[in-house]
């Protein structure tokens, strides 16, 4: 290993590393000073002299990118037998030693500068919480490769050493390494996967955009009116006023639905889901690449399930909840694969148990109390708003309230009947839903504590809802008996006494 | 990968395993009560004469009658919030078990948890000034769940909360060298 080792001797970043620190500081400078540059730009008029404010801008911002490109050259990076080292700072000199078995996993990204440039940044995910995040701005691919391969080379080498942590999954990737590829989507079942996502996101960002337009066209005398633009763009239409608003209501649906499959393609492009030794791994996105890694350890609760649209073409989309470490990045902490089948679900499952799960003995449903209690609330409350509605004489308005009413209590009983819960020795199942199907599993030696919460509704009628909290978030099982929350959380607890497994 | 060679895995009697039921639960100290009504006494005067002081001045421009519905109404308020502390202070309890913590609360809505010490990251005692004047103090235990999880139980007597935390970390470090 030691023989043409590049990285034992401090080495510098690629060089186009500065032109992604510049980027950095230049929007940094900018989030500070923007009401400046506003100021600075509104102020100008007509004129095309610069005034003082501006020079003062310009220096501050040439100040500020100037210890940048100084920056780089003092940042120095090696290995050592035990340690990755990194050398920086222009002023407060800082020497960064993060030991090997310290170090989770090395992730890449690359935006669309990285990716036309032929290089990637380097991401050093480590266990602690305290850590801040470690990242090497730029490296050309082939020695990005090359160090996480060292990197983990070297790491495993600690590992059998020293003999510690062995019986905490490390990440261990060597050449010989097998990949097994779980999902690969070709463009045009990204497409496929697009148009079934939520497109009521979308929805509800376009009116609220809409009602933006609308409401800056009321309040200022903007030249662009959109009610008389949509009149001209449609002007050949008769009756218009009627149809206008249908018009209007099926382009923002195709808005929102472009929407949605405009932002799946461009995060899940050329998407590369693969299992290599003990973790999953993904690669996607279009103009920025993202590589996110999830060690079976690290992966507290695995959640799969279908939303109503996905249901109608067989897709499940699979959600990694990972243990959230201060400075983990939110999307890595938590990342979805689309367009699975339920075979690749089940390859998921099985790889990330170990086992083949075992299977459950019976599935237990929560009690009606769950539907009641909502309901109640659901007449209240209309009841309340019908009658002020008949009282103020607006039949219509009345009859639409009854309609709603009459949904929103249909999809709390889906909800109630979907509900269901299992347990066996070695993992907890919570399922449900309301249009979609939502399920989670998690072994029980994960768990963090487990809590008994009871409203005033559910106490009085001897019902409980059990909360087992995880590093990676909490699952709740609603308004079950108390006995049984209590059974609950005597066989999760004991379980969790028990193990001697690390929850990561 | 497990190579040790004690490892064993009997069946369990599902009715052998401890219950919670079975524990019997500890009340907190009494000048917890007294600490929390005095904390709360001193908010709502802070806020009462905020109140009245505005009043007051703008007794002009405010009329008599809203000024009076303010009032009573805060004055209900007020007296809530001293009858929760009152009734909900004889449902805060805890105990420690072997391996775990247990704390419970709450008058109308309460939680009930059980929190493992193989899973405990940290503990810690703090005090406030006027915990101090009663010696009381607060035992914080923080798991890796994120704040949702972390327990927090005050009104414990500063000694019994240092020796409780003591305990938990004795208990925590056992439990990682086995």
């Amino acid at each position: 290993m030691k023989k043409n080792d590049v990285f034992s001797v401090p080495q510098r970043q690629s060089r186009f590393a500065i032109i992604f620190i510049v980027l950095r500081s230049v929007k940094r400078i900018i989030s500070q000073l923007w009401p400046l540059l506003l100021a600075a730009l509104l102020g100008r008029g007509g004129s095309s002299r610069f005034d003082t404010l501006e020079l003062a801008i310009a220096g501050i911002g040439l100040i500020g990118i100037i210890p940048a490109i100084i920056g780089y050259f003092k940042y120095y990076f090696h290995l050592s037998d035990t340690e990755l080292i990194i050398h920086k700072g222009l002023f407060k000199k800082v020497k960064l030693n993060i030991p090997f078995e310290r170090i989770q996993s090395v992730n890449f990204t690359q935006t669309a500068i990285h990716q036309f440039l032929k290089v990637t940044e380097v991401e050093i995910e480590t266990a602690g919480s305290t850590e801040q995040e470690t990242k090497i701005d730029a490296l050309d691919i082939p020695t990005a490769e090359l160090l996480r391969k060292r990197i983990l080379e070297k790491k495993a080498a600690v590992t059998q050493l020293t003999g510690e942590f062995s019986d905490v999954q490390e990440e261990v990737e060597l050449e010989t390494e097998e990949r097994t590829t779980i999902l690969k989507l070709p463009t045009r079942e990204l497409l496929k996967v697009g148009l079934v996502q939520n497109h009521l996101k979308p929805l509800g960002l376009i009116l609220g955009l809409c009602s933006t337009i609308f409401y800056y066209s009321y309040t200022f005398d903007w030249d662009f009116d959109p009610r008389t633009f949509l009149r001209t763009a449609f002007s050949y239409v008769e009756d218009l006023d009627y149809y206008l608003a249908i018009v209007v209501i099926i382009l923002i649906l195709i808005a929102s639905v472009l929407y949605s499959i405009v932002t799946t393609v461009l995060r899940y492009y050329n998407l590369h889901f693969w299992r290599a030794g003990n973790k999953f791994q993904v690669v996607q996105g279009l103009f920025t690449r993202q590589e996110f890694a999830a060690l079976d350890n690290k992966v507290q609760i695995l959640n799969w399930g279908q939303n109503p649209l996905e249901r109608l073409i067989g897709f499940y989309n699979i959600v990694f909840s990972q243990a959230k470490s201060g400075e983990v990045k939110k999307g890595s902490a938590k990342f979805k694969i689309p367009g699975c089948s339920i075979e690749q679900v089940e390859f998921v499952q099985e790889a990330w148990l170990g086992i083949k799960g075992l299977p459950f003995d019976k599935y237990s449903t929560v009690s009606p109390h769950f539907f009641y209690h909502t309901a109640m609330y659901l007449l209240l409350f209309s009841s309340i708003l019908t009658a002020g509605a008949i009282y103020a004489g607006k039949i219509l308005s009345a009859l639409m309230i009854i309609l709603i009413l009459i949904i929103f209590l249909y999809l709390n009983w889906i909800n109630y009947k979907k509900k269901r819960y299992a347990i066996n020795s070695t993992e907890l199942y919570v399922g449900g839903g309301t249009l979609g199907l939502r399920h989670s599993l998690l072994p029980l030696y994960k768990i963090q504590d487990v809590n008994i919460v009871e409203n005033p509704y559910q106490w009085r009628r001897k019902l409980s809802t059990l909360v087992v909290n995880t590093a990676g978030g909490a699952i709740k099982i609603p308004y079950i008996p108390k006995e049984e929350a209590l059974k609950l959380m005597d066989e999760l607890i004991y379980e969790v006494e028990r193990s001697k497994k690390s929850w990561m | 990968m497990d190579t040790n060679s004690s490892f064993s895995n009997e069946q369990v009697d599902i009715s052998m395993i401890p219950s919670v039921k079975d524990i019997e639960l500890t009340g907190l100290d009494k000048n917890h009560l007294t600490v929390d009504l005095i904390a709360t006494g001193i908010i709502w005067s802070i806020i009462g004469i905020g109140l009245s002081v505005s009043f007051f001045f703008n007794s002009d421009e405010i009329e008599t009658w809203i000024a009076r519905i303010v009032l009573i109404v805060l004055l209900f308020i007020i007296i809530c919030s001293f009858c929760l502390l009152i009734f909900g202070f004889k449902k805060k309890k805890y105990a420690l078990r072997e391996k775990d913590i247990i704390y419970q609360e709450g008058l109308f809505w309460r939680t009930y948890t059980v929190l493992p010490f193989n899973r405990v990251q940290h503990a810690e005692v703090q005090q406030g000034p006027i915990e101090r004047l009663f010696s009381l103090g607060k035992l914080k235990i923080y798991t890796a769940g994120g704040s949702s999880s972390d327990l927090a139980i005050s009104g414990l007597q500063y000694e019994t909360a240092q020796s409780m935390k003591h305990y938990i970390l004795h208990q925590t470090s056992i439990d990682e060298e086995e």
